[in-house]
């Protein structure tokens, strides 16, 4: 006759005592949003003083920021190439870091990845888009990738060889970093903050004597394109990032295209028990990155989409799922 | 043949942080960030 102990199945018992990597994964994407924004503290406290340093990590924080303790890989790569100069330790680093985890940087470090991580936590949902859509859409960050780095490496050769003033010039704001200019992080933190600091005067004015319409209308009008190409860029950026999770990792993003040539052959991975897994869909459900996971070889994966986020992981009901390294 | 190409991406980034730290590129990056100007147009 059976006990009640031994009525809980194996699976059961598993699942209670399973590690969630969502919790610790959070906490780590808040540290590195307080850590790479670090200057900001000494705005708060002024006590603190923090220098930044010129260091790159694959992942998007802009070089247009005043908060930022180290910088964007690809920001720097750009702002070097544009002088000219060979990145060699960005370069290196890329490497180093791509060798060992990869794309794990967009799913714990990146701030931009932490704040659509929340959006969606936000919604509460996934939603997904097309296989087919989605197939043909994620090749499009590599277009950017190339697009950036033709731009940028023709223009530091053309410099190289001492040929490329009119190039720059004909490049304009483009010569320091195509990326550079449009990318969303540097409107969010460094565009924003600044035009918030420039305008607190402006704005309680604008509370005791409001401005007509037409007053705001030729304000409109005197926004300087690039600004307002930006700006539209960020709306562009929390829309997608509120309709599919991680869109700007997902299609737009050239550092996520970048590292995602390094997944493929990166030492830490997944990989699947084909014992315990029963091909029920709630990793693939639950990953944001719509990667089919249950497609994957089960003895080691690292698909070029994966940003190593763990929710598949967590998903798996049967625990069937778990790191491999190497 | 993932572990090699693994293992020879960071022998490359390796020989690459050599050669910045060589030729002082953190100092150089150091000079390029201290005259950037951030885009506020």
């Amino acid at each position: 006759m059976a006990t009640p102990e031994s009525t809980v199945k194996p699976e059961e018992d598993l699942r209670r005592f399973k590690f969630k990597w969502t919790l610790p994964r959070m906490i780590v994407q808040l540290i590195s949003l307080v850590a790479v924004n670090a200057v900001a503290l000494t705005l708060i406290f002024p006590n603190i003083k923090v220098q930044p340093i010129p260091f790159g990590l694959p992942i998007l924080v802009s070089v247009n920021s005043h908060l930022s303790a180290v910088y964007s890989a690809m920001d720097l790569m750009q702002l070097e190439l544009s002088q000219p100069e060979f990145p060699f330790i960005v370069v290196g680093t890329v490497l180093l870091i791509g060798a060992v985890v990869g794309r794990a940087f967009c799913g714990w470090v990146c701030p931009i990845g932490f704040i659509q991580d929340i959006i969606t936590n936000l919604k509460g949902r996934l939603d997904f888009i097309s296989p087919r859509t989605h197939q043909s859409s994620k090749k499009l960050k590599y277009l950017f990738f190339l697009g950036t780095f033709l731009i940028s490496g023709s223009l530091a050769v053309a410099l190289a060889l001492g040929e490329g003033s009119s190039y720059r010039a004909a490049l304009g704001i483009l010569a320091t970093g195509p990326f550079i200019a449009i990318s969303p992080d540097g409107t969010l933190f460094g565009t924003i903050p600044t035009l918030i600091g420039l305008g607190r005067q402006s704005f309680f004015s604008f509370l005791t004597h409001p401005p007509t319409i037409q007053q705001v209308w030729t304000d409109l009008l005197a926004t300087p394109p690039l600004l307002a190409l930006r700006i539209l860029i960020l709306i562009g950026f929390f829309c997608a990032a509120w309709r599919v999770p991680r869109f700007w990792c997902r299609y737009v993003c050239p550092t996520g295209a970048m590292m995602a040539v390094f997944q493929k052959y990166s030492v830490a991975g997944l990989k699947r028990d084909p014992v315990k897994c029963t091909k029920c869909p709630h990793c693939e459900i639950k990953c944001p990155m719509q990667i089919n996971i249950l497609d994957l070889p089960w003895e080691k994966f690292n698909d070029p989409e994966c940003i190593m986020c763990m929710e598949c992981v967590d998903a798996c009901p049967h625990g069937s799922l778990s790191i491999k390294a190497p | 043949m993932k572990r090699t190409s693994a293992a020879f991406t960071m022998l490359v980034g390796l020989t690459a942080v050599m050669i910045g730290l060589y030729l002082k590129e953190l100092g150089t990056l150091s000079q390029i960030l201290h005259g950037y100007v951030p885009f506020l147009p």
